[in-house]
């Protein structure tokens, strides 16, 4: 059976989906490469939005996009994530943009996407096109990590 | 002591999404042809200050990159025709004794080509419809993602599942060494298949039609697409 087509203006679809976009590269590559990447995906996305549009999962084809364009992108020798500022302590590890940097990249992605950025299970595995339950144990791998280098117990 | 590490998460990454400028794309593409970017700038290493620069971009909806690229490399090809003829027209009216006997002969070059040929991951092999000559100077850029159907977790981009044997015993014959599921070419149709990923630069030494495709023996079940820029310069 041919299935209906609805398809809503790029602008519209860009007010939701810039966030997650800008925050998912942010999570994979930090938050100087990710933001661009971002800038970049998104005016692919807007040149290419007649078949974008229509596809099933926009916004993990235009992370795909981001993804391709941060790893050709040259990075200088910075931090991913900035320091902690002086508000957030003590109650943030001075340690902890580091460490999260350190993570394996899957793990580093699910861990901020979760719990930094309050993304549900679902969004994230649609996201990388992965299994919630394959999500949640780079979650708990990435988050044991965590804990062990910055010495938290909880 | 600490806060829980997901209370810290969330206190760190809320503040990082508030300093993080986000990428406008509403305020221009409303108005289309014109969409403003705004990036950040790579000058603040260990601050918390992120300053950013508005990039303007102008492409037209109507008229797709590809074309405007091409009348781009029409318009130098133009240019330079008629160079060359004030050349030969000028050299013409000189006195024939400042002429070297040994002048080469002028020739034309053939315009260059730029395409933009879209690579979906459940064909074997797309016709871009680009012909290369012996010599032809060949840029191939590719981007987009493809899942492959030994593992549907995951997008892998034109370089393919990386360092998974156990995925590159299902790689066409001719490149099994290479990535699983990366894009490939091949030169006519019963070419030898040549590794492409993200970017490849070469000298053509083989005539004929340029095809791309996926290094993956049973495409049928797999999902997405790459999307490869290919640009010639004619030898």
């Amino acid at each position: 059976m041919q299935q209906a087509i609805t398809t809503i203006s790029f602008t519209e679809w860009a007010t939701e989906a810039e966030p997650k976009i800008r925050q998912s590269l942010t999570a994979a590559f930090g938050v100087h490469v990710g933001k661009d990447a971002a800038a970049d995906a998104l005016a692919v996305a807007w040149e290419r939005w007649d078949r974008v549009s229509v596809m099933g999962n926009p916004i993990g084809y235009v992370y795909g996009i981001g993804r391709n364009k941060a790893r050709r992108m040259k990075t200088r020798h910075q931090p991913m994530f900035v320091e902690v500022p002086e508000q957030l302590l003590p109650n943030v590890e001075p340690g902890l943009p580091a460490a999260v940097a350190d993570l394996p990249e899957q793990q580093r992605i699910t861990v901020t996407l979760l719990h930094g950025y309050g993304w549900t299970m679902s969004e994230v595995a649609e996201l990388l096109g992965t299994k919630k339950t394959t999500v949640q144990n780079h979650a708990e791998r990435g988050l044991t990590k965590l804990r062990n280098a910055l010495g938290v117990s909880q | 002591m600490n806060a829980p590490i997901e209370e810290q998460l969330r206190d760190y990454f809320t503040m990082v999404d508030r300093t993080q400028a986000p990428v406008d794309t509403t305020a221009q593409a409303r108005q289309a042809p014109t969409l403003s970017l705004v990036k950040d700038s790579h000058d603040s290493s260990h601050t918390n200050e992120s300053t950013s620069e508005v990039i303007m971009l102008t492409p037209n909806r109507n008229e797709s990159p590809t074309t405007s690229h091409r009348w781009m490399m029409v318009a130098a090809a133009v240019g330079a025709i008629v160079l060359v003829g004030g050349l030969i027209f000028a050299t013409s009216r000189t006195d024939d004794a400042r002429v070297p006997a040994d002048r080469p002969e002028l020739t034309v070059p053939r315009e260059p080509v730029e395409v933009s040929v879209v690579v979906p991951g459940t064909e074997q092999w797309t016709d871009t419809g680009v012909e290369l000559s012996i010599n032809d100077t060949v840029l191939i850029e590719a981007d987009g993602a493809v899942t492959p159907a030994e593992n549907r977790e995951s997008l892998y981009g034109p370089d393919g599942v990386p360092d998974r044997p156990s995925a590159q015993v299902f790689n066409i014959d001719g490149l099994k060494a290479e990535n699983h599921n990366g894009l490939i070419g091949r030169i006519g149709e019963a070419g030898a298949p040549f590794q492409v990923g993200s970017q490849l630069q070469y000298i053509a030494d083989t005539e004929g039609r340029l095809f791309l495709g996926i290094n993956d023996s049973d495409v049928a079940n797999n999902a997405g697409e790459f999307t490869a820029t290919i640009t010639v310069n004619r030898s």
